[in-house]
């Protein structure tokens, strides 16, 4: 009974967050394939740690700090270029979209993906998260793991330097003040 | 024109970024995938509850005690009936002499495996701490650190890990000063007391990316990393090497916002007191400032032979130089004449009726109740002008300044009401250019 509580609740999860899921993740990765199977690997974490799931935090804030934490342990796990030696280092840039993914977003949104790509990590996680995916600042903290207070000033900073980025980009003036 | 105008622009262009479709094929085959995995996962969780009821585990765990206990106990009881150097275990198999028991064979199978999955540990920090060389190494670095809970292992590691930090290349650090204070604290909340050096060098990359990067940091923190810094400073005769690398900065637009204003400020006033604490410098600037506001009190004229020769003074209504006018020594001396009663007397005037106290009477009713906090300070924030930039430091920067305060304010912290004495060296002797003090300039243009 219980398992077939957890499946129905998994679907329905999955149902409700998978595409929100899926496309936060993209954003971190760039690659749909990749996406998917983050997807993938977020609801199945997510099955194992249905039972345990307290409510203590949203659904939705639970299945982003698993998404999160997901997509570090891909890289890592599939990069563990960063830690050895540099003639492993050949390896292809994370955020590259396909040429129709590109394509898709438009020519300003393009450099925007761009400009964002170019960010430290955590600067483009907490843009994704308040701006983008318009979460609020107790809910960021929640899913990043830190104080408010760090949300609020890493957010300033990380809209900082993404602006710094799209100038040097040129999206300043054709895209934002027009 | 609207200031957030271009904000929301870019926030809506942002959240297009959140409108990419999603193959709804893909979406499918994913779901599929995790149904057969959770199908699986299920079919694993029943086996394992199995068994793991007691009617299985129970024989299972008793047969293997019968096993196990008679065997360690036969080992440890009787002698080797082998005198070689080789011993036959009772399945037959031969294996080498392990030689006396120490007590790190005495500790327990999960106490070895742990040893060595700490030396594995160690071992992969070992490799992180030699190879993170780029800043696509650092952030994969920073993230495999707070993720895998780094945090929770021993000092050996912690040390490990602050000296990689201290290590990385210059242009890493600069890039990413907040992260690497940040990933400092984690491992080690109170760093900035335990590891000065790693504080110190940090600073040292960037006086300016440093302040900056204490995002996190309490105002009780701040004011421990203060100190820790000018004291390492002290110790390693670095105290001016560290106000020439922060004056460097001073004046800095960035500077603006208020908290890193106050962390600047605090850091530069406490550089300065420390650069000069004990020495004969702070004797003789405090000593001319104790003469000097008794001329206030008593003799205005009296001021003139404190007064710098070349620069004159300048009385101040607030540290900005526009606020006053500026005095010769000889102006000065030629108000023997006159007779001015500066704020300070008037202070006195509303606390006590004076005119009846004798000089010393008047002085030492001045020195208990009002003059209580006597410091020199090299820099400090601009009393009342938060978010000016001008201050003393900028309008003088090569003056030293002693700040009183009336006793009864201290506890209002109401800053207004302290008062300044600025000093400048004239080779080797410390003069009166400045004094900043609300309404003595006003006494002095009545009264002339």
């Amino acid at each position: 009974m219980g398992e077939e509580w957890g499946n129905v609740q998994l679907e329905d999860l999955y149902e409700q967050y998978s595409d929100a899921i899926f496309r936060f993740v993209l954003l971190h990765t760039g690659d749909s394939q990749h996406a998917e199977d983050i997807t993938q690997e977020v609801f199945i974490r997510a099955y194992k740690g249905l039972g345990q799931f307290e409510g203590r935090s949203s659904y939705k804030t639970w299945l982003y700090t698993i998404a999160r934490n997901t997509t570090h342990d891909f890289y890592r796990k599939k990069r563990p270029i960063a830690f050895l030696p540099s003639f492993f280092q050949n390896q292809p840039e994370v955020t590259e979209m396909t040429p129709s993914e590109i394509a898709e977003l438009g020519e300003g949104v393009a450099l925007l993906y761009e400009a964002l790509s170019k960010l430290k990590p955590h600067y483009r996680e907490i843009i994704v998260l308040r701006q983008i995916k318009e979460f609020s600042i107790k809910e960021t903290a929640e899913v990043l793991g830190c104080s408010e207070a760090k949300v609020k000033s890493t957010t300033h900073r990380a809209m900082a330097a993404l602006k710094k980025e799209l100038n040097v980009e040129g999206f300043q003036h054709e895209s934002v003040q027009s | 024109m609207n200031p957030f105008k271009a904000d929301l622009e870019l926030k809506k262009k942002l959240q297009q970024l959140n409108k990419v479709s999603r193959d709804t094929k893909a979406k499918q085959m994913t779901w599929s995938k995790i149904e057969r995995k959770t199908v699986r996962m299920n079919w694993w969780d029943k086996m394992r509850r199995r068994l793991l009821h007691p009617i299985v585990i129970g024989p299972a765990v008793a047969f293997l005690l019968l096993l196990i206990i008679p065997n360690s106990f036969f080992n440890e009881n009787s002698p080797s009936p082998h005198s070689s150097d080789q011993e036959i275990e009772s399945d037959g198999m031969v294996m080498m002499d392990q030689g006396p028991l120490t007590n790190d064979e005495d500790d327990s199978p999960v106490e070895s495996m742990k040893g060595s999955e700490e030396i594995d540990d160690k071992d992969y920090l070992d490799v992180l701490a030699y190879d993170v060389q780029t800043e696509s190494d650092f952030e994969n670095f920073y993230q495999f650190i707070q993720t895998e809970t780094v945090a929770d292992v021993g000092d050996e590691y912690k040390n490990t890990i602050l000296n990689l930090l201290e290590d990385l290349d210059q242009l890493i650090k600069l890039k990413y000063m907040e992260e690497i204070i940040d990933l400092a604290q984690y491992l080690d909340p109170a760093f900035y007391e335990n590891y000065p050096a790693l504080l110190y060098n940090l600073f040292e990359t960037d006086p300016m990316e440093f302040l900056n990067g204490l995002t996190e940091i309490d105002m009780g923190s701040e004011e421990v990393i203060v100190s820790s810094l000018t004291q390492y400073g002290k110790e390693k005769n670095k105290l001016s090497d560290m106000l020439s690398k922060i004056k460097h900065h001073i004046g800095d637009k960035s500077l603006l916002n208020n908290v890193e204003r106050r962390r600047w400020n605090d850091l530069v006033a406490a550089l300065g007191y420390e650069k000069y604490a004990g020495t004969d410098v702070e004797g003789e600037v405090l000593q001319k400032s104790e003469e000097v506001i008794s001329f206030l009190m008593d003799d205005f004229s009296g001021l003139a032979s404190f007064i710098h020769q070349e620069q004159g003074i300048q009385i101040l209504n607030n540290p900005d130089k526009k606020s006053g006018l500026l005095f010769s020594r000889a102006e000065i001396n030629s108000m023997e004449e006159v007779s001015i009663v500066s704020p300070l007397g008037k202070q006195l005037d509303m606390k006590k009726d004076e005119e009846n106290l004798t000089s010393n009477e008047l002085a030492d009713e001045t020195s208990q109740h009002l003059l209580d906090v006597v410091s020199l300070k090299y820099y400090q924030d601009i009393p009342n002008h938060p978010d000016e930039l001008s201050t003393i430091h900028q309008e003088y920067p090569a003056g030293l300044y002693a700040e009183f305060q009336p006793k009864d304010m201290q506890n209002d912290h109401n800053e207004g009401n302290a008062f300044q004495l600025i000093f400048e060296d004239q080779e080797g002797t410390w003069y009166l250019v400045g004094i900043i003090m609300e309404g003595l300039l006003d006494s002095i243009l009545e009264s002339s």
